[in-house]
């Protein structure tokens, strides 16, 4: 019975979802900014992190 | 005057959202990978909604279907103060020319081909903004359903199509030589 419930209150859930409230920031404009970020050798990565196999 | 309506599940046309951010660049030197990434206080989607709806039938189906999109259309949005005083693109770019009146007035009339206006009709929601076609980006799919959140509301119908049928007439200009 109350799973019957849950799915009617499921199909009569609007298709609009709510938002954040905002605020509008008058002197928001965009900004550039930068992330750095290490290359990593790929096999290195793999024998690294893989499991441990049979042995 | 536009009236910002609700946003619905799916991502639509016309949705503006905040606080967005963009992939500039992605540089690599030798070991080290420099991004560079540009942030929208605010950007609208222009994606045409058929294609934006079988997009979103695609997700709910499971469906890798080529009528899926990959990344998303998006455009920045500028407070029209700020846009008229040149200073709209803050450290990104030089300062821009300053707005004089009679300039003004052709932009808000949408008679600048170059730009959109949008008089909202709740200015308690946003002021008055434009939006500059000459500026567009795109989002990935997936980076742009999880700002979903982030959504103020959307532009209806017609008023959005307006938009987009202004940017595709000014992304297809020809410029012929003097």
């Amino acid at each position: 019975m109350d799973d019957s419930l849950n799915v009617l209150n499921e199909q009569e859930e609007t298709s609009e979802t709510n938002t954040k409230v905002f605020e509008f920031q008058p002197g928001a404009t965009p900004k550039r900014t930068y992330r750095y970020c290490k290359l990593i050798d790929l096999e290195e990565y793999d024998s690294n992190n893989s499991s441990g196999g049979q042995n | 005057m536009i009236p910002i309506i609700p946003a619905e599940d799916k991502i639509s046309q016309g949705d503006i959202f905040h606080d967005i951010s963009i992939i500039e660049n992605v540089e690599v030197k030798k070991d080290q990978i420099k991004i560079t990434d540009l942030a929208l206080p605010l950007a609208i989607c222009l994606n045409q909604e058929c294609d934006l709806s079988r997009d979103f039938e695609n997700k709910n189906r499971n469906s890798n279907k080529n009528t899926s999109l990959l990344h998303f259309l998006i455009l920045p949005i500028f407070n029209f103060d700020l846009f008229k005083d040149g200073i709209h693109w803050g450290n990104v770019f030089d300062v821009g020319d300053k707005k004089g009146s009679k300039d003004r007035d052709v932009i808000k009339r949408n008679s600048d081909p170059r730009y959109h206006y949008l008089e909202f009709k709740d200015k308690s929601i946003l002021p008055d903004c434009v939006i500059d076609f000459k500026h567009f980006y795109t989002v990935s799919n997936d980076t742009l359903n999880k700002a979903k959140e982030n959504r103020i509301g959307r532009i209806p119908p017609l008023f959005r199509e307006a938009i987009s049928q202004r940017f595709a007439y000014y992304i297809s200009r020809i410029g012929l030589p003097v």
